[in-house]
C-alpha cells in the first residue's frame, strides 16, 4: 500500500512539475517587454514671426514597435507650433 | 568754491576719455557654423572687446556679421542672446518664457554669476583657421560638452556660458548634439560696434530689475510643466506613457542647486 501511495505520489509531483510553464512565461515577458518602441512629439514654439523661441518634449509614448524598428527605440516627430507666451512681453 | 569747479570740470574730462575710449576699443568677432534645437545650417556670432561679450545666433544660414550690419541684424534672434560682462563675471539673459498668470511689470534680463565650469583639457590638438586648439571637456547643467580653444590669440571668448578656459573657442558641441558651432572666421581688432538691436535686448531704466536667474528657471519650468500637463491631457485614453525630465528639450537640463545636499 505504502509503495503504491509512493508511486502515485512521485508520478502526480512529476507531473505538476512538467505542467508549470515557468521557463516559457520568462520568456514571453521578455518579448513582451523588448518589443516595446516609444514615439515622442517634440514641439518646437516659434513666435508670430517665425523666430525660434524653445523646444518642449511630450510624454514618451509606448507603441508596438513597427517591422524592423529596433525594441526600445523612440521615434521622434517634430511640430511647429505658435508660442502662446513669446508675444506676450514685447521687446 | 572755484576749485571744486575745476575738480568738477577734471572728472568729466576723465570720464569723457574714458567713456570714447571704451567704445572705440576694437572688437574681436567670431562667427560660427551654428546647429541648435535641431535647426541646422544656422550662423551664431560673438562680438567681444574684453569688456562686454554678446552671443547671438541668426536663422539666415547665409549670413555674415558683414550681412548682418547691412540688414541692420534683423535675422538676429530676439530670444536667445546673451551678454557677458567681464569685470563683475555676470551674465545677462532675456526673459521670455512667463507663465500668463503672471503679473507685469516684470523684469525682461536675468542674470546669474558665471563660474568657471570644471574643464579637463587634453594634449590632443588640432588646427583650426590656422590656429593651434586644443580639445577639452566639461559637464554643464546636464550635457557633456567637448570644445576646442586657442591660447593662440592671448584672449578669453567663449560662446554662451561655456566659461573657463584659457583661451578662444573655436569649436563646441554637447554630445546630444543639441548644440554645436565650428568657427567658420575670426576679425581681430575689428572696427565694427556692438549691434544696436542687441544691445536694446540689455538696456533698462533704472528703475528696471534685474531677475535673478533661478527665478528665471522657475517660470520657465511652471510654463514646461503646463505644457506637459496639456500633451499627457490630450493622449488617448488607456496609452502608457513616460514622462521625461521637462527640460529634456532645453539647453540647460538640470541646475546644481536641485543636487545640492540639504543641509541640517
Amino acid at each position: 500500500m505504502k509503495k503504491i501511495f509512493f508511486a502515485i505520489s512521485f508520478l502526480g509531483l512529476n507531473c505538476l512539475a512538467y505542467a508549470i510553464p515557468s521557463v516559457e512565461n520568462t520568456n514571453t515577458s521578455k518579448i513582451l517587454k523588448f518589443s516595446t518602441c516609444y514615439t515622442q512629439t517634440i514641439t518646437q514654439y516659434e513666435n508670430s514671426a517665425g523666430e525660434y523661441v524653445r523646444s518642449v518634449a511630450g510624454p514618451r509614448v509606448s507603441v508596438e514597435c513597427a517591422s524592423g524598428q529596433l525594441a526600445g527605440s523612440t521615434k521622434t516627430s517634430y511640430t511647429h507650433q505658435l508660442d502662446p507666451y513669446a508675444d506676450l512681453w514685447p521687446y | 568754491m572755484q576749485i571744486f569747479g575745476h575738480i568738477k570740470n577734471f572728472i568729466f574730462f576723465i570720464l569723457l576719455i574714458n567713456f570714447n575710449f571704451v567704445n572705440s576699443q576694437s572688437k574681436n568677432i567670431i562667427e560660427y557654423d551654428y546647429t541648435f534645437a535641431h535647426m541646422q545650417n544656422i550662423k551664431s556670432f560673438i562680438i567681444s572687446d574684453q569688456t562686454n561679450s554678446y552671443y547671438f545666433f541668426a536663422s539666415d544660414p547665409k549670413a555674415s556679421y558683414k550681412t548682418l550690419v547691412e540688414s541692420d541684424f534683423t535675422s538676429v534672434n530676439p530670444y536667445h542672446v546673451y551678454d557677458y560682462n567681464y569685470a563683475n563675471e555676470n551674465i545677462y539673459q532675456r526673459v521670455y518664457t512667463v507663465p500668463q498668470n503672471v503679473k507685469q511689470p516684470i523684469s525682461k534680463i536675468a542674470s546669474e554669476k558665471l563660474n568657471n565650469l570644471n574643464w579637463k583639457i587634453t594634449n590632443e590638438s588640432k588646427q583650426i583657421l590656422g590656429y593651434k586648439a586644443f580639445l577639452a571637456t566639461t559637464n554643464f547643467r546636464g550635457r557633456e560638452y567637448l570644445v576646442w580653444f586657442t591660447k593662440d590669440l592671448n584672449i578669453e571668448i567663449f560662446p554662451w556660458k561655456l566659461k573657463g578656459l584659457p583661451g578662444v573657442i573655436l569649436e563646441f558641441e554637447d554630445k546630444d548634439g543639441f548644440i554645436k558651432g565650428v568657427a567658420k572666421t575670426i576679425s581681430l581688432n575689428s572696427n565694427d560696434e556692438f549691434p544696436k538691436k542687441v544691445l536694446s535686448y540689455f538696456s533698462k531704466n533704472a528703475s528696471e530689475t534685474v531677475m535673478p536667474f533661478k527665478k528665471l528657471i522657475e517660470l520657465e519650468n511652471e510654463v514646461l510643466q503646463e505644457d506637459m500637463n496639456k500633451a499627457i491631457a490630450a493622449l488617448p485614453p488607456g496609452v502608457q506613457y513616460e514622462v521625461p525630465n521637462i527640460r529634456e528639450m532645453s539647453l540647460e537640463r538640470s541646475f546644481e542647486w536641485q543636487t545640492e545636499p540639504k543641509k541640517p
